[in-house]
């Protein structure tokens, strides 16, 4: 059997099965249960659901621990892409000298321009990528990574 | 009697909120412990349902107290504190699920140590009863992390939807549509 106001009564199923409903309510509930398989089936799975997790023994004590260690040292956001951008053009402009120091179609060796290295080692000469912690460039990375 | 945090236990329990907040903002240790110790189990249950992993959701309970607990002075009430942290939580469970490597494994919270309750009359009742949740958890982590967000809100943490929608950013009425699209979609999986 289903109801037009299952709807209602779904809703109240989390705080049926979780006990937080008042004695009255509750019955109601229980009552339209007994009446609607549809609705029995979902206090069903939320029962299997309800599982309020516990936070593992000392979890709090390191939590506290950290909390008064203070907050993390971060990279400012601007500063951040700042870098990154620094860092890819350095990759990207790597790879063209690369590719300029292989070999053309004929199968002759290709000089490398001085125009080409000259950007890629004033960005690596940055003062800014230097100036980073080990914490800090690892932070970096894994921005770029994501 | 000193408790593991080594805090003398109703220290400051009788405040208000409100006001283990202001002491917490100007470095009191014994607000901050007190405030941790009221709401890591509903960080903690959040970061889990989302991340599916005990150890991830640990790193996301822990990031999430530190930037909360260190950056109060962001807190400026309008939402309650619960609501205001579990948003946080949110966003630090997202950002260690980018990190790390996501692992699928999905433990039964009830699964800590060995059980009496198996070795008596009915324990194949109470057996048949953890796999059914064992079976519903992993089906959760199925779906999208907004919708077991609001799953876990609101079945274990009895939140209404206007709250929820302000935890996961959206409205209360998107909030009522995600939790039951996904009681819908678990039911289906579960058949």
């Amino acid at each position: 059997m289903t109801n037009r106001d299952c709807g209602r009564w779904q809703d109240a199923l989390p705080d049926y099965v979780a006990g937080r409903l008042r004695p009255e309510a509750a019955r109601a509930v229980a009552a339209h249960l007994e009446a609607c398989s549809e609705c029995r089936d979902e206090a069903a799975l939320v029962t299997a659901l309800f599982a309020p997790a516990r936070a593992p023994a000392g979890l709090a004590e390191r939590v506290l621990t950290a909390v008064q260690a203070g907050p993390r040292p971060r990279v400012s956001h601007t500063r951040r892409y700042a870098l990154a951008a620094t860092v890819a053009f350095a990759l990207i402009s790597g790879s063209l000298l690369w590719r300029q120091a292989g070999q053309n179609e004929g199968g002759e060796t290709v000089a490398i321009e001085p125009g080409v290295i000259e950007p890629a080692e004033s960005l690596l000469r940055d003062p800014g990528l230097y100036a980073l912690s080990e914490e800090e460039l690892l932070a970096l990375l894994e921005e770029m990574g994501t | 009697m000193v408790n593991s945090t080594g805090l003398q236990p109703r220290g400051v329990a009788e405040f208000d909120e409100a006001t283990l907040i202001e002491r917490a903002r100007a470095g009191d240790r014994d607000a901050r412990a007190r405030l941790i110790e009221r709401h890591l189990d509903a960080v903690y249950g959040l970061a889990l349902r989302v991340l599916g992993d005990r150890d991830l959701a640990q790193d996301a309970a822990q990031d999430a107290l530190v930037n909360a607990l260190n950056g109060l002075e962001r807190f400026r009430g309008e939402a309650s504190f619960r609501t205001w942290l579990l948003r946080i939580t949110l966003n630090a469970a997202r950002s260690v699920g980018r990190r790390r490597t996501r692992r699928r494994e999905v433990r039964l919270v009830t699964d800590e140590h060995d059980d009496p309750r198996l070795e008596v009359p009915g324990a194949d009742v109470e057996l048949v009863r953890r796999e059914e949740a064992a079976r519903a958890m992993e089906r959760l982590q199925e779906l999208p992390p907004k919708q077991r967000a609001v799953v876990e809100l609101r079945i274990n943490q009895g939140l209404g939807y206007a709250e929820i929608g302000k935890i996961v950013n959206c409205s209360e009425g998107a909030a009522r549509v995600n939790y039951h699209l996904g009681i819908k979609r678990l039911r289906e999986m579960m058949q």
